[in-house]
């Protein structure tokens, strides 16, 4: 046993002092004249004192009540017992289900590790004790509510299955404060190896927040770039691969175009540095595969693919003063490259399609467009864009007609606010793809999507729709969307244009998804690898790769941030646990003896 | 009402004609009515025995000396006073009471004394702590005199029950009957009560009681001041305290009443809401006191 506030001893002397002090304290007693005395008892069993002082005088009321103090200060100074298990009275377990959680410094895996703990936890629940388990995967999905039902906890448990996804922690954590939120007594625990992107917006409130770190290696190297580049010798492939782990490792790494091997190298990186390797890629090739053979931790980066055809990999620039939503739209695609700069550089500007440009794809968020070499160009807020005259602008507006375009595929603006947005009529062979009572919302044209609206002056970029408007854009100026082969990362929602039943077959996935208003909504795809989308008789494949630099990082943590608040890792799987409800019990027991000697003694 | 001879006149009714019962007979200092050990004069047969010189030819048994040819003496128990000592306790403890203890007392004393003299014994009476013990009054003509003297206002109060006891007890001139009448309050009366049977004494000991001693009703932090100079005690006085007087009264009433048994006396418990008739009735002449 150990104690939280040792210093409430303190309080012990004076208050012991008081007490004694009150029972020195003499009885002023009313006189009374009788026959007799020696009949009388000598009982002088005093319970209240005004006068003052004698001889201390041993009394089991005094002795009752050093004992009760005795006892509230023990309370005060917090006594910890330590107990197996992680659960208290009141827990929900955040399972952390990302990528990096398949390392296999802790056998088989630190996911499996993560949930022994809490199968431990589920086992030595005892009677009143509640548990709740969150699957903070892709998306956050409650695994099981607040429960006493070990047997049903244990089942849905083993269900719980790793993704080879990014994860941000954040929407987990704040749904497991949203679950304890009324619940007094109450703890979240969080099961990770601590990586990922840091959470800032989660405040546990009343509940404790405790970190269970799994995890204690970090080798692991990832392939960090593998692309295309048109030269003038024709096709070159260019892989690189990055030591994120602590020490020096060796592997071989072995390239693959349309699965026919191109090359293997034996390669040797030290930490925190990268090797690269270049090398002609065949004509007519679609795909090139990069897999690296190492002793390191974790597979799911070790194996990566891109697409060998236009669109495959875009090159984008972001003008922008600055717009997180943006930006984050952006990277879940796969197939980009981005730059962020607040202006167009010299490089970039003239003509459409000109020679010499290095992006693909230029993105005015809320600035000015002016011409650029790019062969696609997507407007936000249409200042500048020659697809368009503005009239004005509106306050406070609401998407109208939505026409069926594969633009719009997956995107429902329904409901959604624009807070400010500009008065457009379409010029030249622009057309309004979304209408609105003060004109076209959103434009395409050949090479250019123009939207009347910026992204921060409405409530779209807190939408799912959001980064499926970024995607389809994307495939719209890059004229990608009849690709036979798609990139995409493990969790990332991609719609599919579909009038019948897409079955999805790969890694540990079967689904048949029933597609609505002509649009199916991926969202089970978890693993690397290669999947197939069926539907209609054709046949799409699916590459999932890993592209994350916060998931390559396996370093185990010691401490996890949240905001302004460290917490650090729990050292073992025990927990300290209150020693109160003991204490509480004795108490009152104590209290009942004293109010009986004091009603014997009244 | 008013009272002759300290009693009220329902309690003289009763009274009338009734002795003092004693268990033993004791030598008197002077002829009596009550029936001694020692051969003496009176019309009661005692023996036989052979004549001898000087011997009164009155008693001559004329009879046995035709029949026998033997000249033998009747003799006849002899008939002596008894020596009553009637105590009576006028001490501080004994105004306790409403009516205070001290006024049933005074007639119970009263009661006894006058039976005492229609049996013919001498009385002397002492006022316990306060006074000497008076002149032997005989004869129911001085009980007039005796009750003055049970009911005369003590002279101090303050001494202990104890105290006055021991002084009556050193007093006695000779064995006889002992009346106390007293509420018997001071841990050593059973010991005397004692020491009056070793005295070759009679106790008779009639223990007056007031109800608030029998079932008192105190409570809170108190401190008791002994009527009688005993000092003070500082009690809580609560359920378990008043129980624990209880069971000491108890023992105590029991220690009288064993000493007085064993001294060959007796002891009656009064309780002062009692009226002389009553406890006359219901207690001296039902046990056997006076008869």
């Amino acid at each position: 046993m150990n104690f939280l506030n040792p210093a409430a001893l303190w309080a012990m002397l004076p208050l012991a002092g008081i007490i004694i002090f009150l029972y020195m304290m003499r009885m002023r007693r009313s006189e009374m004249r009788v026959p007799a005395i020696f009949l009388w008892p000598d009982r002088t069993e005093e319970i209240r004192a005004n006068a003052f002082i004698q001889r201390p005088r041993f009394s089991w009321l005094m002795a009752l009540q050093l004992l009760v103090l005795a006892l509230i200060v023990l309370g005060l100074m917090r006594p910890q017992q330590r107990q197996s298990g992680l659960a208290g009275e009141v827990t929900v377990f955040v399972l952390d289900a990302s990528a990096s959680m398949g390392a296999t410094d802790e056998k088989p895996t630190r996911f499996d590790r993560a949930r022994e703990l809490i199968a431990a936890s589920i086992r030595t629940m005892r009677p009143g004790e509640r548990i709740a388990l969150i699957e903070a995967g892709p998306e956050p999905r409650v695994v099981f509510p607040l429960q006493n039902n070990p047997a049903k906890q244990m089942r849905d448990l083993s269900a719980v299955t790793l993704s080879d996804a990014e994860v941000d922690l954040t929407q987990s954590l704040q749904l497991a404060a949203a679950l304890v939120s009324a619940q007094p007594r109450a703890a979240i625990v969080l099961v990770s190896d601590g990586g990922g992107e840091p959470v800032r917006d989660f405040s546990a409130g009343k509940a404790e927040f405790r970190f269970q770190s799994v995890g204690n290696d970090n080798a692991n190297l990832r392939i960090s770039a593998l692309g295309v580049s048109e030269s003038a010798s024709g096709r070159l492939a260019y892989c690189e691969v990055q030591n994120t782990g602590g020490r020096q490792l060796a592997g071989k790494i072995s390239l693959y175009a349309d699965e026919k091997l191109l090359d293997s190298d034996a390669f040797s990186v030290v930490s925190g540095r990268s090797w690269g390797k270049t090398l002609a890629v065949p004509r007519g090739a679609k795909i090139l595969r990069a897999k690296v053979d190492a002793p390191d931790l974790l597979a799911a980066d070790n194996e990566r693919v891109t697409l060998i055809q236009p669109g495959s990999s875009l090159r984008v620039l972001l003008v922008t003063k600055g717009n997180l939503f943006l930006e984050r739209a952006l990277g879940l695609d796969p197939r980009v490259t981005l730059d962020r700069a607040r202006e167009v550089p010299a490089s970039e500007r003239g003509p459409m399609g000109a020679a010499g440009g290095s992006y693909d794809i230029i993105v005015f968020d809320d600035e000015p467009e002016i011409p650029v070499k790019a062969a696609g160009v997507l407007n936000f807020g249409a200042a500048g864009s020659p697809w368009v005259r503005a009239n004005g602008s509106v306050k406070s507006t609401q998407a109208g007609i939505q026409e069926d375009v594969p633009l719009m595929a997956g995107v429902d603006l329904d409901g959604i606010y624009f807070g400010q947005s500009k008065r457009l009529s379409p010029l030249k062979e622009a057309r309004g793809v979304v209408d609105s009572p003060s004109g076209p919302l959103i434009l395409s044209a050949p090479g250019a999507v123009v939207t009347a609206f910026t992204p921060l002056e409405s409530d779209f970029p807190l939408q799912v729709g959001f980064p499926i408007f970024i995607a389809n854009a994307l495939d719209h100026l890059s004229a990608s969307t009849a690709s036979e082969f798609k990139s995409v990362k493990p969790g990332q929602m991609f719609v599919v244009s579909a009038n019948s039943p897409v079955e999805i077959s790969g890694p540990e996935t079967k689904l048949s998804i029933k597609p609505e208003d002509g649009v199916a909504t991926i969202r089970g795809i978890r693993k690397t690898g290669r999947y197939s989308l069926k539907h209609a008789g054709t046949t799409q494949t699916v590459f999932s790769n890993l592209i994350s630099e916060s998931e390559s990082d396996i370093t185990p943590q010691s401490t996890f941030q949240t905001g302004s608040t460290k917490v650090t890792a729990a050292k073992s799987p025990d927990r300290n646990v209150d020693f109160v409800r003991p204490i509480i019990a004795v108490l009152l027991l104590l209290v009942g003896c004293e109010w009986w000697l004091f009603v014997r003694k009244s | 009402m008013a009272l002759h001879l300290g009693l009220e006149s329902d309690a003289l009714r009763v009274l009338r004609g009734l002795k003092l019962q004693t268990r033993q007979r004791f030598r008197g200092a002077s002829h009596g009515e009550r029936m001694a050990r020692q051969r003496g004069v009176s019309i009661e047969f005692r023996d036989h025995r052979e004549y001898g010189e000087g011997d009164d030819l009155r008693h001559m048994d004329w009879n046995a000396l035709a029949r026998l040819d033997n000249a033998v003496i009747k003799t006849y128990r002899d008939e002596q006073e008894t020596l009553v000592s009637l105590w009576v306790d006028q001490s501080a403890s004994m105004e306790f009471g409403n009516p205070p203890k001290v006024e049933l007392a005074r007639q119970l004393a009263c009661a006894l004394g006058i039976a005492a003299l229609q049996g013919g014994d001498t009385v002397r009476v002492t006022v316990l702590g306060s006074t000497q013990p008076s002149a032997t009054i005989r004869g129911i003509g001085q009980a007039g005199r005796m009750a003055a003297l049970v009911t005369q206002p003590p002279v101090k109060r303050d001494s202990a029950l104890s105290t006055g006891m021991k002084s009556g007890l050193s007093a006695l001139p000779r064995p006889g009957a002992v009346i106390i009448v007293s509420d018997g309050l001071d841990p050593d009366v059973a010991r005397l009560v004692t020491a009056i049977g070793g005295r070759r004494s009679e106790p008779f000991f009639v223990q007056v009681l007031a109800p608030e001693e029998l079932d008192p009703d105190l409570e809170g932090d108190l401190r008791l001041v002994d009527s009688e100079g005993g000092g003070a005690r500082e009690i809580t006085a609560n359920r378990t305290a008043v129980a624990q007087y209880r069971d000491n009264l108890q023992a105590h009433i029991e220690g009288i009443s064993a000493a007085a048994t064993r001294a060959g006396g007796r002891h009656v418990l009064v309780n002062s809401t009692q009226t002389a008739r009553e406890v006359i009735q219901t207690a001296f002449i039902k046990q056997g006191w006076l008869r």
